[in-house]
């Protein structure tokens, strides 16, 4: 129920990263509409699991109205980037060990990014309903026109945080039907809620769209560098064509 | 004994029987075979890329000589897995009762491969890893094995688990005879055709 959509700037990247997750509440979680209302309608119930579900969203409520305050004018989204960051904490990665500088730029990217999958089940108005495309089957350099799609970035995101907890992650299998579903949304560029599919499902829907790359990841020159690379004598020249 | 023993050599004179594991990675197909082959439960873990091995199984005094076909799972290698397929006899296609994932592939995956690459070719269904199945846990249930069977038209459904080795030759003697009848089968129905066309 995470909706990831950031506001653009250098510093709000700084509190994505340290990531301000939503307790999700109620049934619906998600939006901070969805806290509204169902503050509205619990404050009227008693009850332990009531009461507790009660005061966390008034809480949360608390803080998006201070948040509003601040900076009154572009409320939504500037609201959106406080609270619904791409949520990766530090102590997620490697183990309370700082973020390694690939995660780190990878993050800041994803932070700055406008349009990013995934939405609640309410396609509302703030979030767009049509994102970009991730072409199957085509050159990388046509898919990364101007840098990894977005889309395709938050699947790898998701891998980077939940599958250092797993097991067998490029080994299992992922879910057939999902991943026919996964790779149709992301082929037409609908709005995909992430939580939906299991890390499994992901990965092997990473692993298809490499698969399907027509001339892998480096390309034929690129390969054969990497040959010839190997075929080097010497692990001083082998480092620096790699460097070069 | 004279009998035994001419039908022993009748039975292998035939062409030994192509059995083929199939099913989702990771549910133990490498395990059925192994346990078979060692008499001992098989517990370690790597994957396979394709393996034969050859093997007798014996019914009712009967020795059936089977090849039987472990492959992989990956969608990476279907290419290479679907050419095996041809002339199979039974297909043993497995999904662990702990995943339900795997579960659903049987349905969503397996059998549409099977079916058009093997049409008429009988599927026994296999339930692995039982013994991790306690009252407690709710883990995939027979019924819900036997319903899927009726769904994919499989010939049979049973469970087994690589730490019993009874359970395994249960499978294996079942395929065997599921294999058996699909060859009587093969050969009347290529007969019966043959007479049509004269």
């Amino acid at each position: 129920m995470t909706v990831w959509r950031s506001q653009s700037g250098g510093d709000s990247t700084l509190s994505a990263c340290s990531s301000i997750a939503l307790p999700s509440v109620g049934g619906g979680g998600g939006g901070d509409e969805i806290n509204l209302e169902s503050s509205q309608s619990s404050s009227g119930s008693s009850g332990g699991a009531g009461a507790t579900s009660d005061s966390l969203s008034q809480q949360q409520v608390l803080v998006d109205q201070s948040v509003k305050n601040e900076n009154d004018g572009s409320s939504w989204e500037n609201l959106v980037g406080e609270n619904l960051p791409i949520v990766m904490d530090n102590r997620n990665i490697g183990g309370g060990r700082m973020m390694t500088s690939w995660a780190q730029r990878m993050h800041r990217r994803a932070a700055t990014l406008g349009t990013v999958v995934t939405s609640c089940g309410h396609p509302s108005a703030p979030y767009p309903r049509r994102i970009e495309k991730v072409k199957f089957g085509v050159p990388l350099d046509e898919v990364c026109k101007n840098d990894i799609p977005g889309p395709l970035l938050v699947l790898i995101l998701k891998l980077n945080k939940e599958a250092p907890y797993k097991k067998d992650v490029f080994r299992a299998p992922g879910h057939q039907g999902n991943m026919k579903k996964l790779i149709h949304f992301l082929q037409n560029g609908r709005l995909v809620n992430i939580d939906n599919f299991s890390v499994y499902t992901i990965a092997s829907v990473l692993k298809k769209f490499l698969r399907k790359l027509p001339d892998g990841i480096f390309g034929r020159d690129g390969e054969q560098q990497l040959f010839q690379i190997i075929e080097m004598q010497s692990t001083e020249q082998q480092r620096d064509h790699i460097h070069s | 004994m004279l009998a035994n023993g001419n039908q022993n050599l009748a039975a292998a004179a035939t062409t030994p029987y192509k059995i083929m594991l199939v099913g989702d990675g990771m549910v133990g197909k490498t395990a059925i075979c192994k346990s078979y082959i060692r008499k001992t439960p098989y517990l370690s873990y790597q994957p396979t890329i394709s393996e034969t091995h050859e093997i007798t199984v014996s019914i009712y005094k009967n020795d059936y000589v089977v090849i039987l076909w472990d492959t992989n799972a990956g969608e990476e290698w279907n290419h290479l897995r679907i050419r095996d397929y041809n002339n199979t006899d039974c297909f043993i296609l497995c999904y662990a009762i702990d995943n339900p994932t795997s579960l659903s592939n049987v349905e969503t995956k397996w059998v549409p491969e099977l079916n058009q690459y093997c049409p008429n070719v009988p599927i026994l269904l296999v339930g692995t890893k039982t013994d991790i199945r306690t009252p407690s846990n709710r883990w995939i249930s027979e019924e819900e094995g036997d319903a899927l069977k009726v769904k994919v038209k499989a010939e049979a459904y049973i469970e087994c688990s690589s730490k019993s080795i009874a359970s395994i030759e249960g499978v294996l003697m079942r395929a065997v005879s599921i294999a058996e009848k699909y060859r009587q089968w093969k050969t009347q129905s290529s007969s019966r055709r043959l007479c049509t066309i004269l």
